[in-house]
């Protein structure tokens, strides 16, 4: 990439120059020689000149070929208010001449890739329109050059700020109604704003909520079946108005972002809980959270400003989709399953896993790592154990370990969909589904997390799911099996519950090798 | 921060044009900002976190 400015340009390669209407039409046929140069090459050049004349950049455009214009454009009257460099002032006050705007002409482009309107927009979205038509073009992608599944909804969502604007954006932040939010709801600001949860770009208004809510589809037709809302308390929701902004603060009062607050709707708390929970129980976690969120929840998108923390042991294993993205075009994968998982990897998974992996080109390990139910073994010991696992089981080119920092919300079937939807936007085409996806107690049926994508459009799901009943190793088969590929009876079969190994693990004893590999179970037992 | 692109192996120019002041020069800062390999940026995050706030 190579950034070609006029007015360095006219240091150099074009020094000498003037600025009559020959002297600035060869300026533009050498900025656009160069240019070819670069393009044809394969490399992106990009020019910031104010090149006044149409004729030399249409003779430039079709010179190159791989062109595409931006008409940046800012009223003159708006230019001379903010006459930044306080040229304007002088060009009127005849101090400057030829001054292009003011004493020499500017033929606006008749039909450029893009126009951006800067007197409206804020960089952050004109740069967004640059990117969107690139992408339309074909000069960039989202890995799709790679071979790469697209994102949910087509494109990737980038609701980070220009790191340029951080600061401003804070100072703006800082005058605005603040709405604290919870490390669930902040974590849920940063998946939206790093694409995870694309097509999303804020927290849901109204009508998406109703769709999701009873049709786990978007208000645009796209499948999506968790509500991504943002509540806030009666007293925080009385001082925001609709069409107004708020800043975003994390549970440590920090500002991450803003949010333009488009709508302010109260949900029917039960009736989300009996669509997305299938009970309105109190006792599931995930309708306790709900009730306790409470009915108010303001929607619209969302601007984030602050990298999200994680901890420190996880850090290196922290990867947005279009790092992942990244990853997986680097190891030349088109095909690749992802596994999501919030316990350590025992060897029924490692049969799943690898029995996927025989399908694909390789396996995305994504444990989740936002908060779990308070049994759940802790993020930082899983980790410890996957890498024990990897390092010992699996070939190194073939998986890429990395972690997926959604809170669960035990939504059983719907979160399995939903879980499905994230892992597309990090680039996986397969997904695998177990019995009891996502689930907690009783409250839904073993399999019924397959069954829910039955309710769903194939293709617009675009993520293939992978389905497998549970596993188990048999002794007579001396392998891992499930009841589609061992005869044996029960009896054969080697079982541990949750609560036994709980309480194994408690003495310190360690899981048996049927179990869990040896690696894993040292460091389960804490030796 | 990250960006969400991967630029293409095809070839091209991006012209800017437009009057002076108009933002031309930012918005160039921050398209390169977006196209810049994120392995790169990847480690500038990293050391971000790393350094004490």
């Amino acid at each position: 990439m190579e950034v070609l400015d006029g007015d360095v340009v006219r240091t150099n390669l074009s020094k000498g120059l003037g600025f009559s209407k020959e002297d600035r039409d060869t300026n533009i046929r050498r900025i656009g020689f160069v240019s070819k140069l670069l393009t044809r090459h394969g490399a992106t050049a990009i020019v910031a000149a104010i090149s006044p004349y149409r004729e030399v950049r249409d003779e430039v455009r079709r010179d190159i070929g791989d062109f595409v214009e931006v008409f940046v454009h800012c009223p003159l009257d708006e230019l001379v208010k903010r006459d930044v460099k306080g040229l304007y002032a002088k060009a009127i006050a005849g101090e400057i001449k030829n001054f292009t705007g003011v004493s020499d002409p500017y033929e606006e482009p008749l039909n450029p890739e893009v126009t951006v309107h800067t007197h409206q927009e804020t960089v952050s979205e004109s740069v967004s329109k640059i990117m969107a038509r690139l992408r339309e073009m074909g000069y960039l992608s989202d890995g799709s050059a790679a071979g790469l599944i697209a994102p949910h909804g087509g494109s990737l969502v980038n609701a980070y700020a220009p790191a340029g604007e951080w600061r401003g954006l804070q100072a703006e932040a800082a005058r605005l109604p603040v709405v604290t939010l919870n490390a669930r709801q902040l974590s849920d600001a940063h998946m939206i704003a790093q694409g995870v949860f694309s097509p999303l770009r804020g927290f849901l208004t109204g009508q998406d909520y109703q769709q999701v809510v009873e049709h786990m589809h978007l208000a645009n037709g796209l499948p999506w079946s968790i509500p991504i809302t943002l509540a806030v308390s009666a007293e925080a929701a009385a001082r925001i108005k609709e069409g107004q902004k708020v800043a975003l603060a994390g549970p440590d009062g920090k500002v991450a972002g803003t949010m333009l607050v488009q709508e302010k709707h109260s949900r029917d708390m039960k009736a989300e809980a009996r669509h997305v929970y299938r009970t309105e129980d109190a006792a599931h976690p995930g309708v306790a959270n709900l009730y306790q969120e409470g009915d108010v929840v303001l929607g619209g998108p969302v601007t984030m400003f602050q990298s999200p923390q994680p901890e420190a042991d996880i850090q290196p294993f922290y990867r947005t989709p279009a790092q992942v993205r990244q990853e997986f075009a680097r190891l030349g994968w088109k095909t690749v399953v992802g596994f999501q998982t919030r316990n350590p990897v025992h060897r029924a998974h490692e049969y799943i896993q690898k029995s996927a992996m025989e399908i694909v080109d390789g396996l995305l390990l994504h444990p989740l790592v936002g908060e779990t139910k308070s049994d759940d073994i802790p993020a930082l010991v899983r980790m410890r154990c996957y890498q024990a696992l990897l390092d010992n089981y699996y070939p190194k080119d073939r998986v890429l370990l990395s972690v997926f920092p959604a809170f669960m919300r035990y939504a059983g079937p719907r979160e399995a969909i939903f879980h499905a939807l994230c892992r597309k936007n990090y680039g996986c085409t397969h997904f695998i589904v177990g019995r009891d996806h996502a689930g907690v107690g009783n409250y839904y049926g073993t399999y019924d997390a397959q069954h829910i994508f039955r309710e769903f459009d194939a293709k617009a799901l675009g993520i293939t799911p992978l389905f497998f009943e549970n596993s188990f190793f048999c002794k007579k088969c001396g392998a891992v099996a499930t009841g589609k590929t061992c005869p044996h009876e029960a009896a054969q079969h080697v079982t541990l519950s949750g609560t036994a190994a709980r309480a194994m693990l408690q003495k310190g004893e360690l899981l048996p090798p049927e179990i869990s590999r040896p690696e894993v179970a040292k460091i389960l037992a804490g030796k | 921060m990250q960006s969400n692109n991967i630029p293409a192996e095809r070839g091209v120019t991006i012209w800017l044009t437009g009057l002076s002041g108009a933002g031309k020069s930012t918005i160039t800062d921050e398209l390169v900002r977006q196209l810049t390999p994120r392995a790169a940026r990847w480690r500038c995050w990293m050391a971000m976190w790393s350094a004490p706030t």
